[in-house]
């Protein structure tokens, strides 16, 4: 599980994008978690100093192609994303946030995936969403 | 421009986010608006075929919707992302750059509801398509800016 771990770091850490605004990959006792640092150029309201919802938004996606990575054994390739829908729940204030994803239902070809952001407590998101992913 | 739209263009383009991306606004109207996005190495999601991570289109989109929903009401107003759909239709070239146009197609006193399209190569083979509901807040605030 560790090796595996190890693994999806090594491939978060090439991905350009994921560097930019500072997404990690991590583990809990509950699973997988995506991590998105504290960043200054990630934000996009100056009066709350709030984290822009797109930076949000990425932290969703990638959350949920690599909740996707993790599950589906022996794939190396990122699942391509067919759709993707947000709720923005709350202000995502400069601070780490954290993504969790859950996979609704894994067909042959899509899968359904749902994640939730959040900042000090998991039972209050900043942001949700559900997407689509094409597996095959 | 009037003022306030000239306003909210610069608004937008000096968030740090934005700044960091080098998001650029080439017209912003009453309830309509376009961008465009220069390509960046640091956009690149999937490096095996030079990609842009979705979420450049997604951020490009949220922007701009957000931007037209600010700028659908006299004088403008602040308003907050409710929910945002973006369809990813094809993969994004990541040497090319994204252009990006949004429209109003309904509001209210308390919702405006936007939908954007992102390109590379033409206006009509799109990349991505977003529908956003946006919540305002009253009137339009400056922003302050961040200490040079």
């Amino acid at each position: 599980m560790s090796q595996k771990l190890t693994h999806l770091q090594d491939l978060n850490r090439l991905i350009p994008y994921a560097q930019m605004v500072g997404l990690e990959i991590a583990r809990d006792d509950k699973g997988l978690l995506t991590k998105l640092l504290a960043h200054p150029d990630n934000i996009g309201n100056e009066v709350i100093g709030a984290i822009h919802g797109g930076v949000v938004g990425g932290l969703l996606e990638h959350a949920a192609s690599f909740h996707l990575l993790h599950e589906l054994l022996d794939r190396d390739t990122i699942p391509r994303i067919i759709n993707v829908s947000f709720d923005y729940l709350r202000p995502a204030l400069l601070k780490d946030t954290y993504a969790r994803g859950y996979i609704v239902k894994q067909g042959k070809r899509v899968a359904n995936v749902r994640v939730s952001a959040w900042q000090e407590d998991e039972n209050r998101p900043v942001a949700c969403a559900n997407a689509h992913f094409l597996i095959a | 421009m009037q003022d306030y739209l000239t306003e909210i263009a610069t608004i937008i383009v000096d968030l740090p986010h934005c700044k960091r991306l080098g998001l650029k606004i080439t017209r912003l109207d009453q309830g309509s608006g376009a961008m465009e996005l220069p390509p960046q190495a640091d956009f690149i999601g999937n490096t095996k075929r030079q990609f842009m991570h979705s979420a450049i289109a997604t951020t490009l989109l949220d922007t701009l919707c957000g931007g037209v929903a600010s700028s659908v009401y006299d004088g403008g107003r602040t308003v907050a992302t409710l929910d945002l759909r973006i369809d990813h239709l094809t993969p994004l070239d990541g040497s090319k750059p994204l252009f990006a146009e949004a429209e109003c197609f309904h509001r209210n006193e308390d919702v405006a509801y936007i939908q954007g399209w992102a390109w590379q190569d033409t206006p009509d083979k799109p990349v991505a398509k977003a529908t956003g509901t946006f919540m305002t807040n009253g009137k339009f605030q400056l922003q302050p800016k961040a200490p040079s």
